[in-house]
């Protein structure tokens, strides 16, 4: 019988290996499979794996309370970073999801100025809103730290200084009794629980999209080297062993022209998943790259002196080993 | 090591004692796996020559580590994010389904490494070739939501990250946000891996059907 896939490039070569049958040849499967499994529980029970405790809001919150009255204050501003994915995640606009819903959920709790300062903001335009947030935040930006050095050159967002909110003055409308108040909701943690019971079918959505609002996620993340311009697709927090074998799409991000951004990163990946499904197996030339360089050799198995198959053991017959010799 | 099936004659003889007189008891009951179901239909039972080599068994070990990364996945999908975070015995499982990810990519960069070098794209190989780079780019993919799914810092962030990035790009028609952990954790453990499954599934079978490529 005529080999099925012979195809015109499939030559003899001088170095072929010999083409007839080997039968039952599995028997190492299971040896494979289990040593495999012996090996990665052993690896998961010693090594373990990635598990660093996730940020809470209340933790953040307590460890940076003036990083979260700035998250509150640009929400109310719509400059924080949430404002500009809001639409595309379907959620309402920040300062009512963060700000103003959770505060006036809690209002009678809070006291009557809280209670006053919602019904205040409530009742003021959109324009003297802007106008009492962004003049708050531009007064928390007297009390904010310079960042220097490295800290600066890595684009550490610095938060205002705590201890001296207090000592602000100015055209600040009701802001800075809402913002206190939904940091005394998020530092007891009744605003991460507010945020699930705004969106239950979102589990945890809000929560994160607020804690990045916060700066100290992207600063610990800009600090310990995670973020992608900083290889950080490849690596994991606390754990020496990352998913290495994304560094194709980290080396699109970080080397290659508008890696940077989304569209440009997703074509980049897009030119290498087409060279791969067509460049490589088609292209006259590159398709007998394989042949020419010849590594072939140290894949196939060839007959040695001691080998079993060299004599005569596993043939089944000479017939189909003259048949199925390359 | 998938075999050969330009001769259909060479299907030898699946009797136990057979085996046995051929290869020895040990070995006979090594490989009893490959002639019962489920895994009877997917081997023949002879190789080429020069395809008994570990180099040909690293598609069949990939294909076992997404195996492994099932069972273990089921196991931490049943007990969920708050018993694989905080119980020792869930630790170890995340932790055993984490290596197993590491080893699937580790296998499957082997297995490409050798159908690469030995030319196994070519002809009416590519198919299988290009069904193999899809199955490869999905996993890369299902590793990210992999990620997000995990439900800790890591996750936190880049489902922030990737979010900003990626997501709210027009491109992708915003049909996810890697925010939602619920979205995140679905498509981790139903919808990618249903569409792998499948996609291996037509990748082994066309092994099946069109045999190991004849050396260069």
């Amino acid at each position: 019988m005529e080999p099925r896939n012979t195809l015109p490039e499939q030559a003899e070569t001088p170095d072929s290996p010999p083409g007839y049958p080997v039968r039952h040849c599995f028997w190492k499967y299971p040896l494979i499979a289990g040593g495999l499994a012996a090996l990665l529980i052993l690896l998961g029970f010693v090594v373990g794996s990635p598990n660093t405790p996730r940020d809470t809001i209340a933790g953040v919150s307590r460890g940076d309370p003036g990083g979260a009255i700035l998250a509150f204050t640009q929400e109310l501003s719509g400059t924080s970073t949430s404002w500009a994915d809001a639409d595309s995640r379907g959620m309402g606009e920040p300062s009512q999801v963060f700000v103003l819903n959770p505060v006036s959920d809690f209002a009678a709790l809070l006291g009557k100025a809280v209670t006053q300062a919602v019904n205040t903001y409530d009742q003021a335009s959109p324009t003297q809103r802007q106008a009492w947030a962004g003049a708050y935040e531009q007064a928390l930006g007297t009390i904010t730290p310079k960042t220097t050095g490295e800290a600066a050159s890595l684009g550490i967002t610095p938060s205002p200084d705590y201890t001296q909110v207090g000592s602000l003055s100015g055209d600040f409308g009701p802001v800075p009794t809402l913002v206190q108040a939904d940091l005394t909701l998020a530092r007891a943690g009744h605003l991460e629980q507010n945020l699930v019971g705004q969106d239950p079918g979102h589990s945890l959505q809000l929560g994160t999209i607020w804690l990045y609002d916060h700066p100290a996620m992207l600063n610990y993340a800009m600090t310990g080297g995670f973020t992608d311009d900083q290889w950080g697709m490849v690596k994991e927090r606390g754990f020496s062993v990352g998913p290495w074998y994304l560094i194709i799409p980290a080396i699109f991000h970080v080397k290659l022209p508008l890696g940077a951004t989304g569209t440009g990163f997703v074509l980049w990946n897009l030119l290498a998943a087409s060279i791969f499904l067509l460049v490589v197996p088609l292209l006259p030339g590159l398709r007998n790259l394989p042949r020419r360089l010849g590594l072939y050799r140290f894949v196939y198995r060839y007959p040695t002196r001691d080998t079993p198959a060299a004599a005569g053991r596993g043939r089944q017959s000479q017939a189909t080993a003259k048949t199925n010799a390359p | 090591m998938l075999v050969d099936n330009d001769e259909a004659q060479d299907e030898p003889a699946n009797g136990f004692q057979d085996r046995v007189a051929e290869h020895g008891r040990t070995r006979a009951v090594l490989e009893t796996f490959a002639y019962l179901p489920p895994w009877g239909a997917l081997f023949k039972k002879s190789a080429p020559f020069y395809a008994e080599s570990y180099w040909y068994c690293m598609g069949g070990i990939t294909f076992l580590m997404f195996i492994y990364l099932t069972i273990t996945g089921v196991m931490l999908a049943w007990l969920g994010p708050f018993w694989w975070l905080t119980n020792s015995v869930g630790q170890v499982i995340k932790a055993t389904h984490y290596w197993s990810a590491q080893a699937f990519f580790f296998f499957l960069v082997l297995h490409l490494i050798r159908v690469w070098a030995t030319g196994a794209y070519r002809g009416r190989r590519w198919l299988n070739w290009a069904i193999g780079t899809v199955v490869m780019l999905i996993g890369l993919g299902q590793n990210l939501f992999g990620i997000l799914a995990r439900g800790d810092w890591e996750s936190q962030f880049v489902s922030m990250h990737s979010d900003n990035m990626l997501f709210v790009e027009p491109f992708f028609f915003r049909l996810v946000s890697p925010a939602n952990f619920t979205t995140d954790f679905a498509l981790h453990v139903v919808v990618i891996p249903v569409i792998m499954f499948a996609l291996i599934f037509a990748h082994v079978t066309l092994v099946r059907v069109q045999g190991i490529a004849r050396p260069l």
